[in-house]
C-alpha cells in the first residue's frame, strides 16, 4: 500500500513519526504513531544514591522537569520514611503550581495555539509561536512571554533553576524563601490569575466563537470514548501535588479509586514491535487492542481526564470555568480530544489561584523546611499529576540508600494507545478517496496527538523495571498502613 | 599523603567502570630497595598478564 | 540581503535546551528578527524532508542539543553537519554526553531486558520487543537502531563551538547569538562559558579547611555562606568549568558538573578524585577506608554529565555474545 510519512512530528516535546497507509481506493487503511527513542533511565539509575534521583530524573524531560523533581522528591521521602515539615510541603506545592503554569502556558501558546490562531492548514513557516505573536500582536505576545517568565522565575528562586531544579531533598527543601521573595511571588501570582482568565477569554474568542473550530472540537474525527484516570484530593477535586488515583469509565461511572502504591494492581503494559513506547491499559478491563469503549482497557490521562475524573476544581474561578465547559460540551464525561486544550486552560487558572493561596499562607516563609532522615532507607513511591498526566516514581534501595531498582510510570506513555487511535481516526476522517494528503491535512492529523500535549522524552525514558519486593506503606507520621508484596511471574 | 587517599578512591571508581582493581597497585619503595622494586614489578606484570589485555569496548564504536 | 538561517535540533535530549532558548523570553523575537528559523521540531513544523532538500552549507548556524545514541540521531547529525556552516554542540548532552550518557554504565541488551521482559507490569508473555523492521497487515514499519554506547556530538561530526550547561543559562545563549550576529565568533573549538572553574567563581567563604567526614546532601543542613566541600558535602566545583551563574550553589545544593571539565582538564572524573582526596583529612588506613566508604557512587557523581566524554567513555562490560 502507499505509505505517507510525517517525520518528525512537530510542536510537541519529543520524537515520533506517523506512518499512514492508503489502500487502493485512496482511503486510509491504518495509521501508526511510532516512537523511535528510548534512553533507559530505570536501568542506568541503578547504583545512584537515592537523594540524587531528584536531580537525575528531571532530565527525563526539560519541559516538565519540575514534575519529575517533585515525584522523585516525594519518593525519596517515602524511601527514608521521613516526613518533611509542613512549611516544606507547602513550599513544594507552591513551586509545583508555578511549574504547572509554565508548562501549560508553553504548551497552549507555543505548541497548540498556532493551529487555531494561524489556522491548521496555514503556511508551516508561520504556523508557530513566532507567527502567533505576529498575528495577535506584540502586546499580547509580550503578556504571554512575561507570564511564563513569572512562572519560571518563581521556580528558579526556589529551585535554583526552573529547568532541572535542585531544591528537593528527602525530608524537605534545600532552603526556605524570604519575605521579600514571597511578596514578589504574591504579586506575580495575582497577575497570573488575571492571565489565566485572559487565556480562557482568548480561547472563547478565537476558538469557541469560530464555528469551524467548534465543529472540529465536537465532531467525530477527534472524539474517543475512553476511560480516564487522574489524581483527586479527599474531596474528589483536582489536585496536582497529592492525592489518590481515580478512574472513571466512558459513561462517567467511577471504575476505581486507589492509592498510588497499588498501581501495579490496576495498570499493565502491552508491547508492539513497531514502537519503543509501550501501551498501558487498565488491568481489570484488559487489553483488547487499539479500540475504545467500555470493554477496552485503554485509558487517558492529562487535563481533560483530570477534569472528567474529578467532581470539581478546588478554587472558585476555575470551578466556574469547569462548570461552563461541561455545560457547553453536553455534560460529563467529555470525550472530545480537542477539549484537552480547554481543560488545560482551566487548570492554568486553578494553578494560579492555588499559587496565590499558598503565597498568602502564613507558614510559607518559615525557615523550618528540613527534617533530617534517620530511618534505614528501603523503598518508596512518589506520585504527582505531571502537566501531562499521572506520574509515578518508585524506588528500591539498599540499606545505604543506593538505588537497586527503579520503576517509573510516566504520564504520556499512558496516552500512547489513545494517541495512536486518535491519529488513525483523524487520518481516516480527513484523508479520503483520491484526495492529496496535503501538508495542511497532515498537520490536522498531527493535531490529533497535539491535544494530548505529549511528552515523548517522558514516555520513553523509562518503563517499569523488575520489582520483586514488599512495599510498606507508611502514614505521614510513620505508622504502617499497609504492606503489599509483589510476586514475580 | 594525597596519593594514599587518591588511589583507594580511584580503585572504587574504576571498579564501577568495570576495570579490575588488580590493574592498579599502590606501593611505597625507596631508592635503596632495588630488590623489592623488582619483585613488585614482576608481581604486577604477572598479575596483568593473567588479567589479559585491557579491552575498553568503548571509544567511538557504535554498539 | 537574506537573513541568516538558523536550525535547532534535539537528539537524545530532554527538551530543556529548547526551553532554555524560549527562556530568552522577549529576546526570542529579536532572534527571530535576526535569523530565519528553518528547522526546530519543538516549535516549528518543518520536517526532515525540508532539511534534506536544502543545499549544503545553506544553514548558517545549527544549535544541536542532545547526545547521539541511535542511527536516526547519527543520521540527522551528519545531515545537519552537511547542511550547516557552523555547528554548535549546545548543552551538556551534545558537549559531553550528559545524563543520557549514564547509559554507558549499561548497554542496549540490559536496558531491553529490563524494559520489555522483566517489568512487573508487563503483559508480554510472548516476549515481544521492538524491532528495526516490522511487517504489519498494511506494509512495513521501521525503527532506528539504538546503540550500546552514547556518544557526544563531536564523536560523530566535527563541531565548531560548545555551549555547556544543563541547560545552558540564558546569558550564555544570548552571548553566542551576539557573537554570531556581530561577526565576532571566537576561534573554532571555543567553549562559550568561563575559563575559570566554578570554585573560582563561587562566592562562598573558603577557609582552606579539611574535612574528617563526608555528608550526603540530606544528612545535614549546610551553612549557606560557607563552601560546601569544606562542610563535607561533595561538590564538583573544583573540576567544573564556570559561567553557570552558580544557580545550584545559590539554592544551597552542590555542583554536579554540568558545565564539563575546566580548560586543561581532560578527564573531569579523575580530576575530581584528586580534589576530594585533597580536601579530606586522614592518613591512617582506617580513615582512608572510611572516606572511600562515605564517598558514595564516585563514578556516577564525578562523571554525572561527562561519562561519554571521559577517557574510558563507558563501563567495560564482561564479554558476552551480545552486540558491544
Amino acid at each position: 500500500m502507499q505509505k505517507v510519512t510525517i517525520d518528525p512530528i512537530t510542536r510537541l516535546e519529543g520524537h515520533g513519526k506517523i506512518e499512514i497507509f492508503l489502500n487502493d481506493d485512496g482511503d486510509v487503511e491504518n495509521a501508526y504513531l511510532q516512537i523511535p527513542e528510548l534512553r533507559g533511565f530505570e536501568k542506568f539509575c541503578e547504583g545512584r544514591p537515592v537523594e540524587e534521583m531528584p536531580r537525575i530524573t528531571p532530565r527525563i524531560c526539560g519541559v516538565c522537569p519540575g514534575a519529575h523533581h517533585m515525584a522523585s522528591t516525594k519518593a525519596t521521602d517515602a524511601v527514608y520514611h521521613v516526613d518533611p515539615p509542613p512549611a516544606a510541603k507547602k513550599l513544594r506545592e507552591l513551586f509545583y503550581c508555578a511549574h504547572m503554569i509554565h508548562s501549560h502556558i508553553a504548551h497552549f501558546y507555543a505548541l497548540a495555539a498556532p493551529d487555531f490562531v494561524l489556522g491548521p492548514m496555514s503556511d508551516p513557516a508561520y504556523r508557530n509561536i513566532l507567527g502567533l505573536v505576529n498575528k495577535v500582536g506584540l502586546e499580547i505576545g509580550a503578556e504571554v512571554i512575561k507570564h511564563r517568565a513569572f512562572a519560571q522565575d518563581i521556580q528558579a528562586v526556589i529551585g535554583g533553576k526552573a529547568t532541572h531544579p535542585v531544591c528537593g531533598l528527602p525530608g524537605g527543601m534545600s532552603k526556605p524563601i524570604t519575605e521579600e521573595e514571597r511578596e514578589d511571588f504574591e504579586e506575580k501570582a495575582r497577575s497570573l490569575v488575571e492571565f489565566g482568565k485572559f487565556s480562557l477569554k482568548l480561547f472563547d474568542d478565537l476558538v469557541l466563537a469560530n464555528k469551524e473550530y467548534l465543529e472540529l472540537i465536537t465532531g467525530d474525527i477527534y472524539t474517543m470514548n475512553s476511560y480516564y484516570m487522574g489524581m483527586v484530593d479527599s474531596n474528589n477535586k483536582v489536585n496536582f501535588y497529592d492525592g489518590d488515583l481515580r478512574v472513571v469509565d466512558p459513561e462517567d461511572k467511577e471504575a476505581a479509586k486507589f492509592k498510588a502504591a497499588d498501581y501495579l494492581d490496576y495498570i499493565a503494559e502491552h508491547t508492539e514491535p513497531w514502537s519503543y513506547l509501550k501501551f498501558p491499559f487498565l488491568k481489570k478491563v484488559g487489553w483488547k487492542g487499539l479500540v475504545d469503549g467500555k470493554d477496552s482497557g485503554v485509558y487517558r490521562v492529562n487535563s481533560l481526564a483530570r477534569l472528567n475524573v474529578a467532581d470539581g476544581m478546588a478554587t472558585p474561578l476555575a470551578q466556574a470555568e469547569y462548570e461552563r465547559m461541561f455545560d457547553t460540551l453536553g455534560g460529563k464525561p467529555v470525550h472530545a480530544t480537542l477539549a484537552f486544550h480547554w481543560a488545560r486552560l482551566i487548570e492554568l487558572l486553578y494553578a494560579a489561584e492555588r499559587l496565590l493561596e499558598l503565597c498568602q499562607d502564613n507558614e510559607i516563609t518559615s525557615p523550618e523546611v528540613r527534617t533530617i532522615p534517620t530511618a534505614t532507607p528501603d523503598e518508596g513511591i512518589g506520585v504527582v499529576e505531571a502537566p501531562r498526566g499521572v506520574l509515578i516514581h518508585h524506588y528500591k534501595t539498599d540499606d545505604k540508600g543506593i538505588i537497586e531498582k527503579v520503576n517509573l510510570i510516566v504520564a504520556t506513555v499512558m496516552n500512547n494507545p489513545a494517541m495512536n487511535m486518535s491519529v488513525k481516526k483523524a487520518a481516516q476522517g480527513l484523508i479520503k478517496k483520491g484526495q492529496v494528503a496535503s501538508e495542511g491535512l497532515l498537520n490536522m492529523v498531527e493535531m490529533a496527538f497535539r491535544a494530548y500535549d505529549p511528552c515523548m522524552a517522558c514516555a520513553t525514558h523509562a518503563l517499569p523495571g523488575q520489582m520483586p519486593l514488599e512495599v510498606v506503606i507508611y502514614k505521614s507520621q510513620g505508622e504502617v498502613v499497609d504492606r503489599l508484596s509483589q510476586h514475580l511471574h | 599523603m594525597k596519593t594514599a587517599r587518591r588511589i583507594p578512591l580511584l580503585k572504587k571508581m574504576l571498579a564501577q567502570l568495570g576495570i579490575e582493581v588488580e590493574r592498579v597497585r599502590l606501593d611505597w619503595v625507596s631508592a635503596s630497595e632495588g630488590d623489592r622494586f623488582a619483585t613488585i614489578v614482576n608481581e604486577m606484570t604477572e598479575q596483568i598478564r593473567q588479567l589479559g589485555p585491557f579491552n575498553r569496548n568503548g571509544g567511538s564504536e557504535n554498539g | 540581503m537574506a537573513k541568516p538561517k538558523l536550525a535547532l535540533y534535539w537528539a537524545a535530549a530532554c527538551g530543556g535546551c529548547d526551553v532554555a532558548v524560549l527562556d530568552t523570553n522577549e529576546k526570542i523575537l529579536d532572534i527571530a528578527n535576526l535569523a530565519d528559523i528553518v528547522f526546530w521540531p519543538i516549535a516549528v513544523d518543518f520536517k526532515y524532508h525540508h532539511v534534506k532538500a536544502m543545499e549544503d552549507k545553506s544553514i548558517d548556524l545549527c544549535l544541536f542539543n542532545g547526545a547521539i545514541r541511535s542511527t536516526e540521531q547519527e543520521e540527522i547529525a551528519r545531515l545537519l553537519r552537511d547542511k550547516s556552516k557552523v555547528m554548535v554542540a549546545f548543552g551538556a548532552c551534545a558537549c559531553f554526553g550528559g545524563i543520557p550518557a549514564l547509559a554507558n554504565f549499561t548497554n542496549r541488551e540490559e536496558i531491553f531486558q529490563r524494559v520489555y521482559h522483566e517489568a512487573p507490569s508487563n503483559n508480554n508473555e510472548d516476549g515481544t520487543i521492538p524491532l528495526l523492521q516490522t511487517s504489519v497487515a498494511e506494509g512495513e514499519l521501521e525503527l532506528p537502531e539504538l546503540f550500546d554506547t552514547v556518544l557526544t556530538l563531536q564523536q560523530v561530526v566535527p563541531v565548531e563551538y560548545f555551549v555547556p550547561g544543563c541547560p545552558p543559562p540564558v546569558d550564555l545563549i544570548l552571548k553566542l547569538v551576539d557573537l554570531y550576529a556581530s561577526g565576532k565568533l571566537p576561534p573554532v573549538g571555543a567553549v562559550v562559558a568561563s575559563d575559570k572553574t566554578l570554585c573560582d567563581e563561587c562566592e562562598r567563604i573558603k577557609e582552606e579547611k579539611k574535612v574528617t567526614r563526608l555528608y550526603r546532601p540530606h544528612e545535614i543542613i549546610p551553612d549557606p555562606e560557607k563552601c560546601l566541600l569544606e562542610q563535607g558535602i561533595i561538590c564538583c566545583g573544583p573540576a567544573t568549568r564556570g559561567g553557570c551563574g552558580l544557580r545550584c550553589i545559590e539554592a544551597n545544593m552542590p555542583c554536579r558538573g554540568c558545565f564539563g571539565p575546566p580548560p586543561g582538564v581532560i578527564d573531569q572524573g579523575a580530576k575530581l578524585v584528586s580534589a576530594i582526596a585533597s580536601i579530606y583529612q586522614g592518613d591512617s588506613e582506617e580513615e582512608i577506608k572510611k572516606m572511600v566508604e562515605e564517598m558514595v557512587d564516585p563514578a556516577g557523581t564525578f562523571y554525572r554529565f561527562g561519562l561519554a566524554d571521559s577517557m574510558l567513555k563507558r563501563k567495560r562490560l564482561q564479554q558476552t555474545e551480545g552486540r558491544m
